[in-house]
């Protein structure tokens, strides 16, 4: 008589036996959800801010794009430098409409220029860049004083000895109010205004401003090597034109002089920012989801072994190894797919919170949010195969030694 | 009476380099609706006899047939089977799940051996009337009296309709009116034709036995 008929484990018991397990040991459960809560959470919250902070990366850039023009001085010249801008050249491109404010600055000299903010051999002296600027350029590149005055039209007109430090060129040289007197390559300026910030231009708060006329009179025209550029703050979504109509605007004679530069490289620095920014926060998630797993499986081992007499007793009453790795698998997967639920809701909250104090536009990435669940649920699963094989391996002999 | 368990020339040997052997060349014969006890001291080999009257180990030499079918020959997923679907389990320490019921327990007992639930409760009820506790059967197993975990111990087993039921000193937790009450069982379900092998320490238990064996050393006397 041959009674080996094959035994089973309907899906129905499976189910209703998992659920039974988790409830059974509550505390093991707390903990395995709780370490799935917070990778997926992190997880969640890397993503979400990683995107949210590209985006406000791109809108940037988008912003910078739609309302700013670049156009330089391509005028041949000869050692001695040129200068191809006509002396009405702002009047003339703020005359186009949508222009807001436009500016013309260079770098002086052929490289960076000794700074000292003392007449002798004992003063503090910086190889500073010396950027000669015409008057609007504080409002056309957002620059904020935080002392004194920017150059104006009398120092422009009168090439007067003035000049204006950034924050950085002043921290060097150790000058902290206006009125005193530097050097720059030997001649004496008197310092009118300090610069804390420049929006559109970081990069030259490091510069100390002349005007453009004394920068010719004292230092020669502009380079081929470091052009005059006219930068043109336009309307929202007028710069596509303005760049279109200021090279014959500014030398109808020879536009082809002017060659407009609308945010040189932004697209390539857009995309390079955003490419890195996504790139480790996307690694930073998925170690942290490694780590989530690492827990899980950890917690699943502990619990195997807390139980091995119930799994022992499986097997005498019929359970096969098959049997107990199933319901070990799935009993994780549901923990991790319990577990990413709270982590996806918790994460996204997260990232609201702190896109809203940071003034960016949220972004979620419906894969990520619909998706969480899913990938706790693989995730536990995963976790659960190797502590699920040692339960299948379990003996059930040990039983009866207990 | 037909046959049920033909053991023979059984060895069970542990170890490589200092063999023991727990088991040394047992025969045993027990017929469909026998009650043995199996006794003897400690180390004698009780419990590797139990492992493999139970299926859940095997003989390092010798034959063992359940049911006229030789077990050593089965693969483990149906010596699982065999073990599940013919032979029901009582333990010492019951071994019940704490968290559930009497009646869950005994239908835990089934779980992958009927597939309908509702065959399940119904066996389960009549195994808890059975055992006298159709008065118990919703109560939560941990809240039980030692006597009536045993209880429900013994219908899971009797619930899977075994040809073999094997107790594993199912007195030894168990006070003496306690006892009486488990024995006062079996001598039922022997009556009803159940086959049972018991091994204890206890005379008491063992005398109430139809038959009593005893194991020294890995030899079987009789």
């Amino acid at each position: 008589m041959t009674t080996t008929a094959a035994t089973h484990f309907a899906l129905r018991d499976v189910a209703k036996e998992a659920l039974i397990g988790i409830v059974d040991r509550g505390h093991r459960a707390v903990m395995t959800i709780s370490a799935i809560v917070l990778g997926i959470a992190s997880f969640t919250v890397v993503v979400g801010l990683s995107d949210s902070a590209g985006g406000s990366v791109s809108d940037s850039f988008a912003i910078q794009k739609a309302t700013q023009v670049s156009i330089v001085d391509q005028t041949p010249t000869d050692d001695a430098g040129g200068y191809g801008f006509p002396a009405d050249s702002i009047s003339r491109v703020r005359a186009l409409n949508g222009v807001q404010s436009a500016s013309i600055s260079w770098a002086v000299g052929a490289d960076s220029l000794p700074v000292a903010n003392g007449p002798s051999d004992a003063a503090t002296t910086a190889r500073l860049e010396v950027r000669a600027a015409t008057p609007g350029y504080a409002a056309t590149l957002s620059a904020t004083i935080s002392s004194g005055r920017f150059l104006n039209t009398f120092d422009e007109l009168n090439a007067t000895s003035a000049c204006v430090l950034g924050r950085g060129a002043a921290a060097q040289l150790g000058v902290t109010d206006v009125g005193r007197t530097i050097w720059i390559g030997g001649a004496p300026y008197t310092v009118v205004g300090f610069i804390s910030d420049i929006d559109r231009d970081p990069g030259s708060l490091s510069s100390v401003f002349i005007a453009t006329s004394s920068a010719r009179q004292r230092f020669g025209q502009p380079t081929v090597v470091r052009p005059a550029r006219m930068v043109v703050r336009t309307q929202t979504g007028a710069a596509e034109q303005v760049g279109a109509e200021a090279p014959l605007a500014l030398r109808p004679d020879a536009p082809d002089l002017m060659k407009v530069d609308a945010v040189a490289g932004g697209s390539v620095l857009e995309s390079k920012v955003s490419n890195t920014l996504a790139t480790l926060f996307w690694v930073l998630g998925a170690v942290l989801l490694v780590v989530a797993g690492i827990g899980i499986a950890n917690t699943a081992i502990v619990s195997v072994m807390e139980r091995r007499y119930e799994i022992g007793l499986r097997r005498c009453m019929g359970g096969q190894r098959r049997h107990i790795v199933l319901q070990v698998v799935i009993e994780n997967a549901v923990l991790g797919g319990l577990g990413s639920l709270l982590g996806g809701a918790l994460g996204n909250a997260v990232v609201l919170v702190v896109d809203v104090a940071s003034g960016w536009t949220a972004l979620l990435r419906p894969a990520v949010t619909f998706g969480a669940p899913l990938a706790g649920l693989v995730i536990g699963a995963a976790a659960g195969i190797y502590p699920a094989i040692l339960a299948g391996r379990m003996q059930p002999v040990d039983v009866m030694r207990a | 009476m037909s046959e049920l368990i033909r053991l023979e020339g059984v060895e069970r040997v542990f170890g490589q380099d200092s063999e023991v052997h727990a088991l040394d060349g047992v025969n045993l014969r027990i017929s469909q609706g026998d009650y043995v006890s199996v006794t003897g001291p400690s180390g004698s080999g009780k419990t590797t006899l139990l492992n493999i009257l139970g299926l859940l180990d095997l003989p390092t030499h010798g034959s063992y047939l359940f049911e006229d079918q030789e077990t050593s020959s089965l693969s483990e997923k149906d010596r699982t089977a065999l073990r599940g679907r013919r032979i029901g389990f009582v333990f010492q320490q019951f071994h019940l799940l704490d968290g559930r019921t009497a009646t869950e327990n005994v239908e835990f007992g089934m779980l992958y051996t009927v597939r309908s639930p509702a065959e399940r409760r119904r066996r389960s009820h009549d195994a808890l009337v059975s055992v006298g506790l159709e008065d118990r059967q919703s109560s939560v197993t941990s809240v039980l009296s030692g006597g009536e975990r045993q209880r429900v111990a013994i219908a899971r087993a009797l619930a899977k309709e075994p040809g073999l039921i094997l107790c594993d000193e199912p007195t030894g937790s168990l006070d003496s009116a306690r006892t009486d009450q488990v024995l006062d069982l079996f001598d039922d379900l022997h009556a009803a034709g159940q086959t049972l092998v018991v091994i204890t320490h206890d005379p008491r238990t063992a005398a109430r036995a139809s038959r009593s064996v005893s194991l020294r050393d890995g030899h079987l006397t009789s």
